[in-house]
């Protein structure tokens, strides 16, 4: 694993990429302001948006297919005598792309880590978390069962 | 296998992308035009170490994800981690399969025929070469004629291997195949398109 070095797995990583990629720009902006000493950063890629080929397979196992394109925004940034992180994130919110990617620079470094990790992190992902169950409760109201009526013979 | 690229020891490219590399593109336009010209680019930003700004700037302009670029510079050095994270490009190993060749040390670049030069077909489908050089100067130096120039130019490129211009001719001997030519130095290019002739 090229990351255990510095205290975490790629795995972890993945994981939190994806929290602060799916919450929202506003809870992220909060979460920055209340940041007491915020570190001074720079752009290695500037947030750009552009559209990406999402590709998925039926039933998860058959042959990729291009299911279609989606606009993301992507961006990374350097803090300055720090990590770099990266972001990827969906829509065209460039503000959401930049803190994203400079909370996964601070998560990348051992003095930051834990304290982002439960300040931040955990609380998205309960936040997260919330709004999932509450689409998946909508959705199962409205599911139907289709089923066959078999004709006596 | 790709190697990661080493984020850590990256510099930021272009500050505003796309003005730069509009800009950047009009100079190349301007030296591809008048063989032999001189184009200063007013580009401010640190290229990585071996680089020129000049052939910095015309790597972020002209490469991209689908375009494959051959460099004399090490697999992984800061140089070519560099130029895959802000231009996406692939680096190939095998200068002849290379849409792009960026060479550093033009002491001791590979003889032209080592890069593609088209086929009869499709004469478009070769590399283009970006050259750092030790100096470029239109003071004295080498005759240029043809298209784009309206008597001669002049243009002195620094630090060439000795067979380059010999290499050269037989190049235009083939014309329409060859390779197109970017020399850099410093904020400077100069072009030398196939189609120039060089009169010694």
């Amino acid at each position: 694993m090229p990351f255990n070095k510095n205290g975490y797995t790629k795995k972890q990583r993945q994981q939190w990429m994806s929290v602060l990629a799916k919450s929202s720009s506003q809870e992220l902006e909060d979460a920055w302001q209340g940041i007491s000493e915020k570190p001074d950063y720079r752009h290695l890629h500037k947030p750009e948006t552009g559209s990406i080929m999402v590709r998925a397979r039926a039933g998860g196992s058959d042959i990729r297919f291009n299911l279609g394109e989606m606009t993301a925004t992507r961006c990374t940034i350097q803090i300055i005598k720090g990590h770099v992180g990266s972001a990827y994130v969906m829509g065209r919110d460039h503000r959401h792309a930049e803190l994203a990617a400079i909370f996964d620079a601070l998560l990348q470094d051992p003095l930051h880590h834990h304290k982002i990790l439960n300040r931040v992190v955990s609380r998205l992902k309960v936040s997260y978390d919330k709004r999932k169950e509450e689409v998946s409760k909508k959705s199962a109201a409205t599911k139907v069962d289709f089923f066959t009526m078999v004709r006596g013979e | 296998m790709v190697s990661p690229i080493d984020l850590n020891r990256l510099t930021p490219g272009f500050s505003d992308p796309v003005q730069d590399s509009r800009q950047t593109f009009r100079a190349i336009l301007d030296a591809m035009s008048h063989p032999g010209k001189i184009v200063t680019m007013d580009n401010s930003f640190s290229p990585p170490a071996f680089l020129n700004l000049a052939s910095a700037a015309v790597c972020l302009t002209l490469l991209d994800f689908e375009t494959t670029l051959w460099t004399d510079l090490k697999s992984k050095s800061k140089g070519t981690d560099w130029l895959r994270f802000h231009c996406g490009c692939s680096i190939v190993q095998d200068s002849s399969e290379a849409v792009f060749a960026l060479i550093t040390h033009s002491d001791t670049m590979p003889t032209l025929n080592k890069f593609k030069t088209g086929n009869d077909e499709s004469p478009e489908s070769s590399t283009t070469l970006i050259i750092q050089t030790g100096g470029l100067s239109s003071t004295d130096g080498i005759r240029l004629t043809g298209p784009g120039i309206e008597t001669f130019s002049t243009l002195k490129v620094e630090g060439l291997t000795k067979g380059f211009w010999q290499d050269r001719q037989s190049q235009f001997d083939m014309f329409p195949l060859g390779v197109d030519i970017i020399f850099t130095w410093e904020n400077r290019l100069a072009a030398l398109p196939r189609t120039t002739k060089v009169e010694g």
